[in-house]
C-alpha cells in the first residue's frame, strides 16, 4: 500500500514529516516530499505500484497518484491540460488515489470502483489528506471527537458508510468521486447507471473477457508468481481458475484459512478447487492464541473501526503470505457487492408481502437485514448517547437517495449500487487493503473492477439473480472450468466462530476490555447491557452475541488507540 | 402478588384487586385463576409473554402462548410430594394429639396425599380454561384505564391480507426464489413472515389455502419456471397435516404438484413422541398438535437448519441441540469471506 499525505496552505515541513511518519503500513519505498504552489505532499510507492503511479508536474499543474492506475493513450498531464479534471478521471482505470493541482484548484481523487482509500480533513483554512486517519487526527491542530451518527452507523452496519468516518471532521473519499477543495464538496464522476444501453449477443463471453482483462490490468509489472486468498466460494475460485488458465497453474499458490478442528470450515471446497485447477494450496489455522496478542495492532491498522471478525483472518493470512516473499495477493473481494449480496433476496421478498408500510419501509428493512447491531442502538448506548442519535437522519437518510433515484430503474440494480458504493467501497475493499497493507502486501481484486461494474449495470437482471440464485453470470462463465460442486453450492461465507470464542478462549480478554470501569469512564456504552451481552442473556431475538461483542471490542480498542494512546 | 406496573407487593384479599400504590386494576385473581395447582397472577402472565416473545422481539401465536404457559406453570412432582409430606405431618400430628394412638394415621393420610400430589403434578392448564383466561384478560384490558399492549404481538387474525403497494420498479418479481414453503394453516404464514423468516432465508411462504391470495400467481410462476425449486411443507401433527403432501401432489386439486419432490418439515406423531414436550399438553390437541405451538425462538433455528442442510425437523433438532455445529442462525459471527 503506497503512501500519500499532505496539506495545502503555508509550507510546514515539520507537519508534513510528522504526517508521513504516521504511516503504519509496511513495504513502502523511499518517501519523496514535493512542494507545488500551496500544495505540500509526501509520496512513497510500494512494490506493486504501476508505472503511471508517482508525481508528474509542469509549470501549471501537478498530479500525484498512488496505486495501480492505468490509462490508455497520452500522459496524464496532457490529458489534464487538454480536457480538465473530468476528462482525466474518465480515462483512468485501476486502483488508485491521488491529489491534483490544476488551474489553482486542488482535487483529491479516488478510483472508480473504490479499491483504494483516502481520508481528508478540511478546516476551511487548509486541507490535509492522507492514506491513514492517524496522519490527520494526530496533528496538533486537530482535536478528535466521535461523531454520534457514525457510531449509530457502525452499530447498524459494522462499518461507517458514506463520506463520514468515526471521527468528526475526518472524511473518506467516496468511490468514483473527486473532492474540490475550493468548493469543499465531493463530486461523483463515475456513474455507470447513466451509461447508454449496449447490445450484446453473448454476455457470458463478454463477462469472461472483461474479467480476464481486469486480471491482467490488476497484475503488477513483473509479477510472475501469484498468491491467492482462496475461501472456497465462487468468487475467489474463479480468480484462481482464471489465473491458472492465464499464467499456468504452477505459478499460482492459494492460501486458505480454518479455525481449528472443532469448528466447521471450508477446507473441503478449498482443496476441491485447488485440485481441479492444479494449483498449490496451503492451509493456515487461525485461533485466539494466534490473534489475541496482535488484536490491538489489527484494530490500529484498520484506521476507522470495522467490526467484521473476518478482518482478523485476513490479517493473519496476509502475515503468513508476506513471510513467503509475495508483494501482492489476488482475492475474490468485490464479487459479492457487484454480482450478489445476501440482502438482495431479503429486500425483494420484503416487497412480496403486504402489511402496513411506513414511509421509509425500505430503509428500515435494509437496516434490519444487515443483522449486525441495529437493534442494539436503543439498548447498548447510554441514554446520553442515544439522545445524540436520530435514526431517521443518521441511518435511513443515507440509504434513501439510493432507493429513490430514478436511475437505475431496476430495484435489483439499486440494491447492487448500494452494495458497491457502501459495503464494497467502505467495508470490503478498505478492510482487505488495510489488513494486507499492514504486512506490505497490495490487494489485487480483479472482480471489483470498473469495467465489471459497468457490465453489471448493462446486464439483464437474470444474469445476476435467477430463481433466487445469485451470481449467475460468474457461474455460467466458469461452469466446466470449476467443479459443479463449487459452481452450485449456496453462499456460505466465512463463519468465524466468535460466538464460541467469546465464551471460551476470548472470555477474559473481552471482559477486561469491556469492563464496567472502562465503560463508566467513557460513558458511551451501558455497562448493564454490555454485561447482559457478555453473559449471553439479553433474552431477545437471535442473540448474535459473539458478533455484537466483537463489534464492541473493536470499537473500544480503536477508541483507546485514538483517545488514550499512552 | 406483585403489581406488574410498579412492582409493589400486594396482599390479595386484604388489599383488594387494585394496587394500593399505582391503582392498577389486577386482572387475574390467583384464587380464581389457578391452574396446575398454581395461581395465576398478572405479573406472571406478563412475564410469560415477555419470555416467549423474547422481550417483544418476536410475534407469537395464541397456541404458542398457551403451550408456553402450560409448560411453565406445571408444578414439579418433587415439590408436590414434599408438600404432601409436610401436610401429612401436620395432619397426623394433630390426629396424634387428639387420639394419642401412635403413628398409624400417617399410613392412611400419606398415600392419599402423595397420590393427590402426583395427580396435581401431572395436570396442566386446559386449553378451554386458558381460552377463558385469555378472553378475560383481553376484555379487562380493553376496558381498563391502564393501556396494555402485551398481547399486541399475538397473531390471531390474518394480517397479510392487504396487497403490498405497487413498487416503482418493474422487476420486483422477476428473479423468482429458490425455495417455497407451503404451510397447512394461514396463521403459520403470518407467524413466519411477521418474524422475518422468509426474508432471512430467501424463501416464499404461502398456505395450502393460497394465503396470501395475491401471491397465488407469483407462486404458480415459481413452480412453472423453476424446475429446481425446493418445495417444503410445514404442518401440524394430525392426520390432515400428515396427508398434506398427498393432497398437494394430487393432480385433481388446485396445487397439482404431481411428482415434484417435496421435503416434509412438518410435525408427525413420531416427532411428538421424541420431543421434550409435555404429553399432557399434546393431549389437549387431540392428535392435531400445532407446529406454531412451539416457541418461535426454539423453532426458528431448527427450521433454519432444515433448510440449510436439507434434513428433517427431527434430525435438525437433534443436531442443533447436541453439537457445536449449530448452523442456521447459529453462533457464527459473520458472513464475510475473501470474496
Amino acid at each position: 500500500m503506497s503512501l500519500l499525505c499532505g496539506h495545502t496552505g503555508q509550507r510546514d515541513d515539520a507537519r508534513l514529516r510528522s504526517m508521513a511518519k504516521q504511516a503504519r503500513h509496511k513495504g513502502l519505498h523511499k518517501i519523496t516530499h514535493i512542494h507545488f504552489k500551496n500544495l505540500h505532499l509526501a509520496y512513497a510507492a510500494d512494490s506493486c505500484s504501476s508505472e503511471l503511479a508517482g508525481i508528474a508536474q509542469n509549470e501549471h499543474s501537478l498530479i500525484a497518484i498512488a496505486g495501480i492506475p492505468r490509462c490508455t493513450n497520452k500522459t496524464l498531464l496532457e490529458k489534464l491540460t487538454s480536457g480538465g479534471i473530468e476528462d482525466l478521471l474518465g480515462s483512468l482505470t485501476g486502483s488508485y488515489i491521488g491529489v491534483i493541482h490544476h488551474q489553482n484548484q486542488t482535487y483529491l481523487i479516488r478510483d472508480k470502483s473504490g479499491r483504494r482509500t483516502l481520508f481528508y480533513h478540511d478546516n476551511s483554512i487548509d486541507l490535509s489528506f492522507g492514506t491513514e486517519t492517524r496522519m490527520l487526527y494526530k496533528a496538533a491542530s486537530f482535536s478528535p471527537s466521535i461523531l454520534p451518527s457514525s457510531l449509530a452507523q457502525y452499530l447498524a452496519f459494522s462499518y461507517v458508510p458514506g463520506e463520514n468516518t468515526m471521527l468528526d471532521g475526518i472524511k473518506e473519499m467516496m468511490s468514483g468521486s473527486y473532492y474540490n477543495a475550493q468548493k469543499r464538496e465531493q463530486y461523483r464522476y463515475f456513474l455507470p447507471e447513466d451509461d447508454p444501453k449496449i447490445e450484446c449477443d453473448d454476455w457470458v463471453t463478454e463477462f469472461r473477457n472483461r474479467f480476464q482483462n481486469s486480471i491482467e490490468r490488476t497484475r503488477p509489472n513483473g509479477m510472475n508468481d501469484f498468491a491467492v486468498f482462496l475461501s472456497g466460494g465462487i468468487d475467489s475460485s474463479i480468480v484462481t481458475s482464471a489465473l491458472a488458465e492465464m499464467y499456468g497453474a504452477e505459478k499460482v499458490k492459494t492460501f486458505g484459512v480454518h479455525f481449528g478442528e472443532r469448528f466447521p470450515n471450508e477446507l473441503e471446497h478449498i482443496r476441491t478447487v485447488a485440485k481441479y485447477t492444479g494449483v498449490e494450496c496451503e492451509e493456515v489455522e487461525v485461533n485466539p492464541k494466534s490473534f489475541l496478542p496482535c488484536l490491538h495492532e489489527i484494530v490500529d491498522h484498520l484506521n476507522d473501526p470495522i467490526g467484521d471478525p473476518v478482518t482478523m483472518p485476513n490479517y493473519l493470512l496476509a502475515k503468513h503470505v508476506a513471510a513467503q516473499g509475495y508483494h501482492g495477493v489476488y482475492n475474490g473481494e468485490g464479487g459479492d457487492p457487484i454480482f450478489g449480496g445476501p440482502k438482495n433476496m431479503t429486500m425483494l421478498l420484503h416487497h412480496w408481502y403486504g402489511s402496513k408500510q411506513s414511509e421509509n419501509h425500505r430503509e428500515k428493512a435494509y437496516l434490519a437485514s444487515y443483522r449486525r447491531s441495529y437493534e442494539e442502538i436503543n439498548h447498548v448506548l447510554t441514554p446520553e448517547w442515544q439522545r445524540k442519535i436520530n435514526a431517521e437522519q443518521d441511518l435511513e437518510a443515507i440509504l434513501s437517495p439510493m432507493f429513490r433515484t430514478a436511475q437505475p430503474e431496476s430495484f435489483l440494480k439499486k440494491l447492487l449500487i448500494i452494495n458497491m458504493r457502501q459495503k464494497g467501497a467502505h467495508l470490503i475493499l478498505p478492510k482487505v487493503e488495510r489488513m494486507l497493507g499492514a504486512h506490505g502486501l497490495t490487494p489485487l481484486s480483479p472482480l471489483f473492477d470498473e469495467s465489471l461494474i459497468q457490465l453489471c449495470m448493462q446486464l439483464p437482471g437474470e444474469h445476476i439473480l435467477k430463481n433466487g440464485i445469485e451470481k449467475i453470470i460468474l457461474k455460467q462463465a466458469y461452469r466446466g472450468r470449476l467443479p459443479d460442486s463449487i459452481i452450485d453450492r449456496p453462499k456460505s461465507g466465512m463463519r468465524v466462530p466468535v460466538h464460541f470464542w467469546m465464551k471460551g478462549e476470548m472470555k477474559r480478554y473481552v471482559r477486561k476490555v469491556l469492563s464496567k470501569k472502562n465503560l463508566d469512564t467513557t460513558g458511551i456504552f451501558d455497562p448493564k447491557r454490555v454485561k447482559q451481552l457478555l453473559n449471553y442473556e439479553t433474552n431477545e431475538g437471535p442473540g448474535r452475541y459473539g458478533l455484537k461483542l466483537w463489534m464492541l471490542l473493536t470499537f473500544e480498542l480503536w477508541r483507546e488507540k485514538v483517545f488514550e494512546p499512552d | 402478588m406483585k403489581c406488574p406496573e410498579c412492582n409493589h407487593y400486594h396482599k390479595r384479599g386484604k388489599d383488594g384487586m387494585k394496587c394500593l400504590r399505582c391503582e392498577r386494576r389486577f386482572i387475574f385473581d390467583p384464587k380464581k385463576h389457578a391452574n396446575g395447582g398454581k395461581g395465576l397472577t398478572d405479573a406472571y402472565f406478563i412475564k410469560c409473554i415477555e419470555k416467549l416473545s423474547r422481550n417483544g422481539t418476536y410475534f407469537f401465536t395464541e397456541d404458542e402462548l398457551y403451550c408456553f404457559m402450560a409448560q411453565q406453570t406445571r408444578p414439579g412432582m418433587a415439590g408436590c410430594i414434599i408438600g404432601a409430606f409436610i401436610i401429612t405431618a401436620i395432619i397426623t400430628g394433630g390426629l396424634h394429639l387428639m387420639m394419642a394412638l401412635g403413628i398409624w394415621p400417617a399410613f392412611f393420610v400419606l398415600p392419599i396425599l402423595v397420590l393427590m400430589a402426583v395427580k396435581i403434578s401431572n395436570s396442566v392448564l386446559s386449553r378451554k380454561k386458558w381460552a377463558k383466561y385469555l378472553r378475560h384478560w383481553q376484555q379487562m384490558t380493553d376496558n381498563n384505564a391502564h393501556k396494555d399492549n402485551h398481547l399486541s404481538a399475538m397473531l390471531t387474525t390474518p394480517q397479510l391480507l392487504e396487497k403490498p403497494s405497487q413498487a416503482n420498479e418493474p422487476d420486483i418479481y422477476d428473479y423468482g426464489a429458490a425455495k417455497l414453503l407451503i404451510c397447512e394453516h394461514d396463521i403459520q404464514v403470518d407467524w413466519l413472515v411477521k418474524n422475518g423468516f422468509h426474508a432471512e432465508n430467501g424463501i416464499v411462504i404461502i398456505s395450502e389455502n393460497f394465503y396470501p391470495q395475491y401471491l397465488t400467481e407469483q407462486v404458480q410462476e415459481l413452480i412453472k419456471n423453476n424446475p429446481d425449486l425446493d418445495i417444503y411443507t410445514l404442518h401440524n401433527s394430525g392426520s390432515n397435516g400428515e396427508s398434506m403432501i398427498g393432497r398437494l401432489q394430487n393432480p385433481l386439486n388446485n396445487w397439482g404438484l404431481g411428482s415434484l419432490k417435496i421435503v416434509d418439515l412438518g410435525l408427525s406423531s413420531e416427532h411428538l413422541l421424541k420431543a421434550k414436550l409435555n404429553k399432557k399438553i399434546i393431549e389437549q390437541y387431540n392428535g392435531d398438535f400445532p407446529v406454531h405451538g412451539i416457541a418461535y425462538h426454539q423453532f426458528h433455528p431448527v427450521l433454519n437448519h432444515c433448510l440449510l442442510h436439507g434434513v428433517t425437523f427431527t434430525a435438525a433438532y437433534a443436531t442443533l441441540y447436541s453439537s457445536i455445529d449449530s448452523g442456521g442462525s447459529s453462533g457464527f459471527g459473520v458472513s464475510g469471506d475473501f470474496g
